[in-house]
């Protein structure tokens, strides 16, 4: 297994040299850090729904789509990246995809604890201290082989996080705290950024329990031939604005079962906008833009009475209608299962009443 | 439709049970293509998936479609070199569709292959197919029950 130790690399480079190892029928482990920053799609996501083009434009800020899993995320020098490549064939690979992550997770979970940090494999792919997130990942497969990647989080910047989403002020200041709140990184654990060539070397260490014939190299010429090779297919503006997955509503995942959505539903002739921060599918925060359908307080009101429970608790309809009986007229019941389940109720149970006081939706 | 190791492995479909697909002869000249139980599976909760476009031409082994689970992107291999005539469509609203019904409602495109007879010999029907994965999955020693 050859080590290709990196360390700072042109920006999309540090995407390149792991699309060009499979292509090649390589295996390989790399280890690099942007120079400057970037933004990485998904492979599915869909570029005008996710981001701010005019933004990044302004700011100058490249981006990329990768061919594995996983979301928008905002990448710089201040992560260090690992990039894992290997054949589907290679003896011992695990065979379910959660045993999978956490095996090649666990040599970045041990560079972690070499710097008296205890972080744990949050299935399927995190690595998390206490109840935050400290390693994003993301896997798949290109030609013959299986690719894994990640980074360790020496700090991170989560207004250069928000600022590029295709969202609303209010939307992105959430999220902003909620990552704030859910994500950590080297710096915050240890009171310090450490040196990234000593992250790089707790991360070999790691690999060398994993990959026994580890051994260094340095990208030979087939190598950087592919990676320019595949800079014009991937840098293509047409690959770039591929159309991808729109989902129905504004979301953005913080960390492993935890999303803050923004979602939409109209009502009373209006429009009511929510903005819900669901941790395993409980409501951890809920909170509404001022609408006629809402009058008053009563928004607060019913955010309250939700906050803690399950969205698919069969209590709220009662809990809803409690709430309404004290504000003729509100936001109805299929609004509501709208917002907060993503879709309509399957018995229209509280329909009647929505239509006898004149509710859309 | 024979049970190995809580996979659902029908003896009537053709296999690339390395590659996990399954296909099916139509009886027009044209194969539908779709992921086995044990790849819908392995992949676990599918997020989205995107068919190539009918009127694509690919190669044997290329992609007929990606799909997403988990943070994980696989591709979903041509058994056959030939031109996708139908793609179901219905997965880039709900991948998840491939996880309840992958031999049904989960196929995912519709193949007129260029030289159907040559590439079907080296896939695997019926019996011989069900005893393929039967090998595959007990050296893998993998299950599709639920964990």
């Amino acid at each position: 297994m050859e080590l290709y130790r990196l360390g700072e690399v042109e920006w999309a480079d540090s995407q390149l040299f792991y699309h060009a190892l499979p292509r090649l029928g390589r295996e390989g482990v790399v280890l690099c850090r942007p120079a400057s920053p970037y933004l990485c799609l998904g492979y599915h996501q869909d570029l005008a729904w996710e981001v701010d083009r005019e933004y990044c434009d302004r700011r100058g800020l490249p981006l990329f789509r990768r061919e594995v899993g996983g979301g928008l995320v905002y990448l710089d020098r201040q992560q260090v990246f690992f990039q894992v490549v290997v054949h589907r064939h290679r003896p011992g690979l695990p065979a379910r995809r959660e045993e999978f992550y956490r095996r090649f997770l666990e040599p970045a979970r041990l560079a972690l604890a070499e710097f008296g940090i205890a972080a744990r494999h949050r299935p399927p792919c995190d690595l998390w201290v206490g109840e935050r997130k400290i390693s994003g990942n993301g896997a798949g497969e290109i030609e013959d082989h299986y690719v894994f990647v990640g980074n360790l989080l020496l700090d991170f910047p989560v207004e250069e996080m928000v600022g590029p989403l295709r969202a609303s002020a209010a939307f992105k200041e959430r999220a902003a705290a909620a990552m704030a709140a859910n994500l950590t990184t080297m710096r915050r654990e240890l009171g310090f950024t450490p040196d990234p060539a000593a992250v790089e070397e707790a991360l070999i260490a790691g690999f060398g329990e994993l990959f026994a014939d580890l051994s260094p190299a340095v990208p030979d010429a087939a190598l950087l031939a592919r990676k320019e090779a595949l800079r014009e297919r991937l840098l293509d503006p047409g690959w770039l604005a591929e159309p991808g997955r729109r989902p129905a509503h504004r979301e953005v995942k913080i960390a492993e079962g935890l999303y803050l959505s923004e979602r939409r539903v109209a009502a009373a002739g209006a429009e009511v906008v929510a903005l819900l921060l669901l941790r395993e599918g409980r409501v951890e925060e809920l909170s509404f833009e001022p609408s006629p359908a809402l009058p008053g307080d009563s928004g607060h009101r019913l955010a309250r009475k939700l906050r803690g429970r399950q969205v698919e608790d069969p209590e709220l309809e009662n809990i809803w209608s409690t709430w309404r009986a004290g504000y003729p007229g509100a936001l109805g019941w299929r609004q509501l299962h709208q917002l907060l389940r993503g879709r309509p109720p399957e018995k229209e149970a509280g329909a009647g009443a929505d239509r006898a006081v004149g509710l859309s939706g | 439709m024979a049970e190995i190791n809580k996979c659902n492995i029908p003896e009537d479909l053709y296999y690339d049970v390395d590659k996990h697909v399954w296909a099916r002869l139509e009886g027009d000249g044209t194969v539908t293509v779709g992921m086995t139980d044990p790849a819908q599976s392995r992949a676990g909760a599918i997020l989205y998936a995107h068919p190539k476009r009918v009127g694509a031409t690919l190669a044997k082994g290329k992609s007929t479609a990606t799909v997403e689970s988990g943070k994980w992107v696989g591709p979903v291999p041509a058994p056959f070199t030939g031109e996708v005539v139908a793609a179901n469509d219905d997965l880039n609203k709900d991948g998840s569709i491939i996880n309840k019904d992958p031999y049904g409602a989960g196929w995912i495109v519709k193949l007129k292959p260029a030289d159907l007879e040559a590439e079907k010999a080296a896939l695997v029907y019926g019996k011989e197919g069900v005893e393929a994965y039967r090998k595959k999955l007990q050296e893998e020693n993998y299950s599709c029950a639920k964990e």
